[in-house]
């Protein structure tokens, strides 16, 4: 089991987390919150509203059709919107098939407990209009999230 | 697993070709579909650039043969043919469909699910992108390959029917009887 | 209590039941929307502190009737107005001037005082029977602060009371469960033990409310105050748990 990447984005269209994990063999490795990975997330971000659109458009009746996942040639990305316009997505490979599981967990478990209930953090982290319109750069950095995502995810690197 | 519409887009991102097989399929006007099959090209060659870069460290690794395996999509069955001799009109034998192939489309968009269908898309060599949509959500790599397999045989139709029509403009929207009966046949005999 | 005798047994068990039946029949609240509300009242005293310092009470003192109605009118007109969202006022406490913290501190007390002396009233009457009040004693009432008043605010008990039998308690908390999900970056700073500050007066409150209510109510006879202690060696390193265990220091002065 392998993945790669997972990012989360809020509703004003920010990458407000990513983590990504650059060697198969070491969970430990790759970079947590980068400035470098700014550009990818974009265009992550593009790809998943763009199909999500179109996904929105091909719906057969009223209810909202919201997107699972994505596949290329080499990897699976697997999306989870919520209601609030909070977008999970996680990059595997092709082995997993589905792991909207893995995503309702990190929101239900990891995202309520560290990142809502956390007093001293921010829950909207867009401050300025500017930042509302997707300039922000503001991250979640507190200890507990961060190492409740390490500790989940870390395991279904190496594996 | 039931097509609902299949589309061909040509390799500068239009929409050369769209046909809905279902009644209830979602009524799209003809500039949504345009809309939507750029928005297709468009995604493909995003997708190609968020390769993980555990990917991109690994993939110079590995030997070419190993990378040939990994691309190649399996046989899934004879699909929509009734009797392997009746064959497509192609100058190739029937047989030619019973063994594995290379996927052209390495790191482009193949496949994406919804809570209400899945999206297939085969890209030729040549560009030309072929997308099915079912009316199943499938995450499954076995429906991957079957949709392959399926839009492999539509991409054949299209070479025997399309482009063997001396009529038709390269590029253009594709107004061919014999192809829109074939591809018909071929998806209710699915 | 401890008698032995079968009827006595029986007639304990008997309380114990019809107590139990009592507790199911009260309402419901979920505890982490209880938990909210008692956080948000945190920031939420910073605000009106905030708002308190903008119109200090004596400004209109000096003026003439006309100006005092005209800026009543003004105070009292409803302007549309949020608060800095909680974690900013959080924030700002963490920088404020020992004046400000201390008044902010003084309010979040008087808050939890009015809730502990109506909630020693709301778990006495209801016939606990493990509670015994007969012999009144400071003893009791604080084994009564650790166990009852704290599951029912905190849905735990205290881990560790010790006390030097004079009047001086140390009420210990490792696991203090409205801080125990708030983190800034890194490792515990100043900074982040700072921001906690406020959150441990209101259970300070509480505290010295259930004891006034319990009859030590003589003037400055009770004082409270938190401080954060490290946690014994076979509680730490869990994840989403506050690195900090809490002490409660109660002194009560016996006439």
């Amino acid at each position: 089991m392998t993945i790669y990447s997972l990012w989360i984005f809020d509703r004003h269209c920010n990458c407000i987390f990513d983590r990504e994990w650059t060697l198969k063999s070491n969970q430990a490795s790759g970079t947590t919150n980068s400035k470098q990975n700014e550009d990818t997330a974009k265009l992550i971000y593009g790809m998943v509203f763009s199909l999500r659109s179109i996904a929105q458009k091909l719906s057969r009746n009223e209810s909202r059709n919201e997107i699972r996942t994505i596949a290329t040639g080499k990897y699976r990305a697997h999306i989870l919107c919520t209601a609030t316009g909070l977008w999970f997505v996680i990059l595997s490979d092709l082995k997993q098939e589905d792991l909207s599981h893995v995503l309702r967990y990190i929101y239900s478990e990891i995202y309520v407990n560290y990142v809502a209930n956390n007093w001293l953090g921010p829950i909207d982290f867009a401050e300025t209009e500017q930042e509302k319109r997707g300039q922000g750069t503001r991250k979640i950095t507190n200890r507990n999230f961060v190492r409740g995502i390490e500790q989940f995810l870390s395991p279904m690197v190496t594996r | 697993m039931a097509i609902q519409t299949v589309l061909i887009i040509n390799k500068s991102g239009g929409l050369v070709y769209q046909r809905d097989f279902l009644a209830s399929s979602t009524k799209l006007s003809s500039n949504d579909y345009l809309i939507l099959a750029g928005t297709l090209q468009g995604v493909t060659a995003i997708a190609s650039q968020v390769t993980p870069k555990a990917l991109q460290i690994s993939g110079s690794n590995l030997s070419k043969a190993a990378n040939e395996t990994e691309y190649s999509i399996p046989y899934a069955g004879p699909l929509g043919v009734k009797d392997q001799k009746e064959d497509m009109g192609s100058f190739l034998p029937p047989d030619y469909f019973t063994d594995s192939f290379a996927s052209w489309s390495k790191s482009g968009l193949k496949h994406v699910t919804t809570d209400q269908f899945s999206l297939f898309l085969y890209q030729s060599m040549t560009g030309m992108k072929f997308v099915a949509i079912s009316t199943q959500s499938s995450t499954s790599n076995m429906a991957v390959s079957f949709a392959e397999n399926f839009l492999r045989k539509a991409y054949c139709l299209y070479a025997d029917f399309v482009m063997k029509n001396p009529f038709y403009e390269p590029e253009m929207p594709i107004r061919c009887e014999l192809f829109d009966k074939k591809l018909t046949e071929f998806v209710q005999h699915l | 209590m401890e008698t032995g005798q079968p009827t006595e047994i029986t007639e304990q068990q008997r309380a114990q039941l019809q107590f139990q039946l009592f507790q199911e029949s009260l309402p419901k609240v979920s505890t982490s929307v209880f938990r909210m509300l008692l956080n948000e009242m945190v920031p939420l005293s910073v605000a009106v502190e905030d708002k308190v310092g903008e119109n200090p009470g004596g400004q209109h003192e000096t003026s003439s009737k006309n100006d005092l109605e005209e800026a009543i009118a003004s105070n009292l007109s409803l302007k549309p107005c949020i608060d800095p969202p909680s974690h900013k006022l959080i924030a700002e406490y963490a920088v404020a001037d020992e004046d400000k913290r201390l008044r902010i501190k003084a309010r979040l007390n008087s808050m939890g005082l009015q809730i502990g002396k109506k909630l020693s009233e709301l778990l006495i009457f209801s016939n606990n029977p493990n509670l015994n009040f007969k012999d009144m004693d400071l003893l009791t009432v604080m084994k009564f602060i650790c166990r009852d008043v704290w599951r029912q605010m905190f849905g735990k008990q205290i881990d560790n009371l010790k006390t030097n039998h004079r009047g001086t308690f140390y009420l210990f908390d490792y696991d203090y469960r409205p801080i125990q999900c708030l983190a800034l970056d890194g490792d515990v700073s100043d900074l982040e033990l700072n921001m906690i500050d406020p959150y441990l007066e209101i259970p300070c409150g509480i505290i010295k409310g259930v004891l006034l209510s319990l009859g030590f109510d003589a003037k400055d006879q009770v004082s409270c105050e938190a401080t954060v202690v490290d946690l014994p060696d076979t509680k730490t390193g869990e994840l989403g748990s506050f690195p900090k265990g809490i002490s409660f220091n109660v002194q009560v002065l016996l006439q």
